[in-house]
């Protein structure tokens, strides 16, 4: 029985891997500048620039994003135990919004991914700050605290974009929106380094999660240290969710719709929904992503388009195929 | 759970329209008919006319502008009328003027109707669109509307004049491909349709987006990349990036501009961004010397 619960579990892994690698290349070999096949296999100069340097750390930033995201929101869900909660509700995406346009009215822009990321971190903190009373951790609390500091983020958003000249609009805008667009490596390798690590990290956590997705009383009798537990799931899934949001600005539906996506598919153990939620995310990204450098070449559309109406449609899809599984 | 900051998303794609159609326009429109001699009262609510409304020597007939026009000193200590992009009714209406000058975009239609019904005369002069031909268009009229026609014949005299002799400095050189960039992250360029592609073209440089349909197109990397630009210029939009994010972008090192050191972002402010007579007059030669470089020094 467990046997074959694991054989199962590795085809799982190794199917979403193969279809990663199919997406790579196949993101790796279209793009709005064409190379013939003949010079990918012997590029120039220029084709290998583009191949190499700006279409690999690309389909790299969209993996670990898309990862960053899956997983975060299987982390979020499973610990709030709500359908509806995904990475950016805590609360997470306002604070880098709020910090990236703070960064452009600064004319600081070289540092955007750095002041997202600082961002992040002050909401994150605010919002434990807040919702610990007592030594406590209540995740109601947490949860009602986190959608409120959105909310008065956003709201300082719209305050200083009322204020600000058309141009840095623009740039506080797109990035809100959501993009791949990053081009420098030293933020992508930052970035995916520390998400890997962070999902990695994460992937201890399974059982954790699969108690506390029971209730916390039940995984309180089930003997998990509930409160180191929450804490610890918290500030990993915000990290990596921040660290994400930081490099790609805010693309949605992501972290909410793969982990149910993979659920419907695999189940709701979470040792096994959580690398997959992570590779789905990876391949939904990297593919979505494609499509928006593709659809209209060679203009570009915003990611956030794409994983928005694709998602979205695929999922309500779904829903009316089966019924949605939840908790265990 | 829609989390607030995708409400404000969707807010904001409002507001898209205004920001990237924003310089696609209104068609043109004359003179309200209900305005009365000469006006001495003018607000102006886009740097082009007030830099237009300066080299007329109307600089004491402007009682408000928006921030925009903030880099000229003449503008200095004229009332501002609310925010960039937010011009607000009451202050227009306050300062009591005889002629209101409207940009085409979505939020200031709005305020160009209800200063009608207030019988406020406004007018508005098709700027992007019409491309350098709308730039003449517009001193023409403006000089017409103040009765400053002479004037106007001499700076579209001089206007012309420039175009010429940019035209006979390039004759006989090579025509390098140009990059400008508008926008950074993600990337905006100017294409057909733009006053700046116009621009490229006259200072003879060939414009690497000129085969795109839209006035100002989002691109990625790659494309400029495949394009291969040897000058690639910063127009100075608001937000100073610089040159050094772009050399440290990856894949761009292998970019001839790049490669030969031929990156400039060091035009003047606003000098080739606002379709005024200065686009034509100091931005149309600066262009055609970094596009030319040694050649032209």
């Amino acid at each position: 029985m467990v046997e074959r619960k694991l054989k199962r579990w590795i085809t799982l892994i190794v199917l979403l891997s193969v279809i990663l690698a199919a997406i790579s290349l196949l993101a790796l070999i279209l793009g709005p500048a064409r190379i013939p096949l003949a010079e990918i296999l012997h590029p120039g100069q220029a084709a290998r620039a583009i191949l190499f340097k700006v279409r690999l750390p690309r389909i790299v930033l969209g993996f670990v994003v898309g990862a960053a995201l899956g997983v975060a929101g299987v982390i979020f869900q499973g610990m709030f135990r709500n359908p509806l909660v995904e990475p950016y509700t805590l609360g997470v995406s306002g604070g880098a919004a709020l910090g990236v346009s703070l960064s452009v009215i600064l004319q600081v822009d070289r540092v955007l991914p750095l002041s997202g990321f600082l961002g992040a971190l002050g909401a994150i903190w605010l919002v434990y700050f807040i919702a610990r009373q007592r030594g406590y951790l209540r995740i109601s609390m947490l949860l009602l605290t986190g959608v409120m500091i959105s909310f008065i983020s956003s709201a300082l958003i719209l305050l200083l974009m009322s204020l600000v000249h058309r141009e840095q609009l623009h740039g506080i805008l797109f990035w809100i929106m959501g993009t791949m667009g990053e081009t420098n490596l030293g933020f992508i390798r930052l970035a995916s380094v520390f998400i890997l690590t962070g999902i990695v990290i994460s992937f201890f956590f399974a059982r954790d999660l699969n108690a506390l997705s029971l209730g916390e009383e039940e995984a309180f009798h089930l003997g998990l240290n509930t409160e180191r537990t929450k804490r610890i799931l918290f500030a990993l899934g915000s990290l990596v969710a921040g660290a994400a949001v930081s490099v790609s600005g805010m693309i949605g539906f992501v972290g909410l719709l793969i982990p149910h996506f993979v659920r419907m598919t695999v189940g709701t153990d979470h040792r096994i929904l959580l690398p997959c939620s992570g590779l789905a995310g990876g391949v939904f990204l990297i593919g979505a992503d494609t499509l928006a450098r593709t659809i209209i070449s060679p203009l570009e559309l915003p990611v956030g388009v794409v994983t928005g109406i694709i998602g979205g449609s695929v999922f309500i899809y779904l829903l009316t195929r089966r019924s949605l599984k939840f908790g265990r | 759970m829609s989390t607030p900051i995708q409400d404000t998303t969707i807010k904001i794609l409002v507001l898209v329209q205004a920001l990237l159609i924003g310089c696609s326009n209104l068609p043109s429109e004359g003179p309200a008919s209900s305005l009365r001699g000469v006006p001495q009262r003018i607000v102006s609510l886009a740097p082009a006319y007030t830099e237009t409304l300066i080299e007329l020597g109307l600089a004491d007939r402007i009682v408000g502008v928006t921030p925009y026009s903030d880099y000229l000193a003449e503008t200095k200590n004229i009332r501002k009328v609310g925010g960039y992009d937010q011009p607000s009714l009451e202050k227009i209406v306050s300062l009591k003027p005889d002629l209101v000058l409207l940009a085409g975009y979505v939020g200031q239609r709005s305020i160009g109707e209800a200063l009608e019904r207030l019988g406020i005369p406004v007018a508005t002069f098709d700027l992007r669109a019409r491309g350098i031909e709308g730039v003449f268009e517009m001193v023409q009229g403006l000089g017409e509307l103040c009765k400053r026609e002479e004037q106007a014949r001499e700076i579209l005299a001089q206007m012309q004049r420039t175009i010429d002799e940019v035209k006979v400095w390039t004759k006989g050189l090579a025509r390098p491909r140009v990059y400008v960039e508008v926008g950074y992250n993600p990337l905006f360029t100017c294409a057909k349709g733009s006053f700046i592609h116009e621009l490229i073209a006259m200072s003879g440089g060939q414009n690497i987006a000129s085969d795109i349909n839209k006035p100002y197109p989002r691109i990625s990397p790659e494309f400029v990349i495949e394009r291969d630009p040897q000058v690639i210029i910063l127009p100075c939009m608001g937000r100073r990036y610089g040159k050094q994010s772009l050399l440290d972008r990856s894949g761009w090192q292998n970019i001839s501009a790049v490669k030969a050191g031929r990156v400039y972002d060091d035009l003047g402010p606003q000098i080739i961004t606002i379709p005024s007579p200065n686009l034509i007059l100091n931005g149309l030669p600066e262009l055609a010397r970094r596009i030319h470089g040694k050649e032209l020094w």
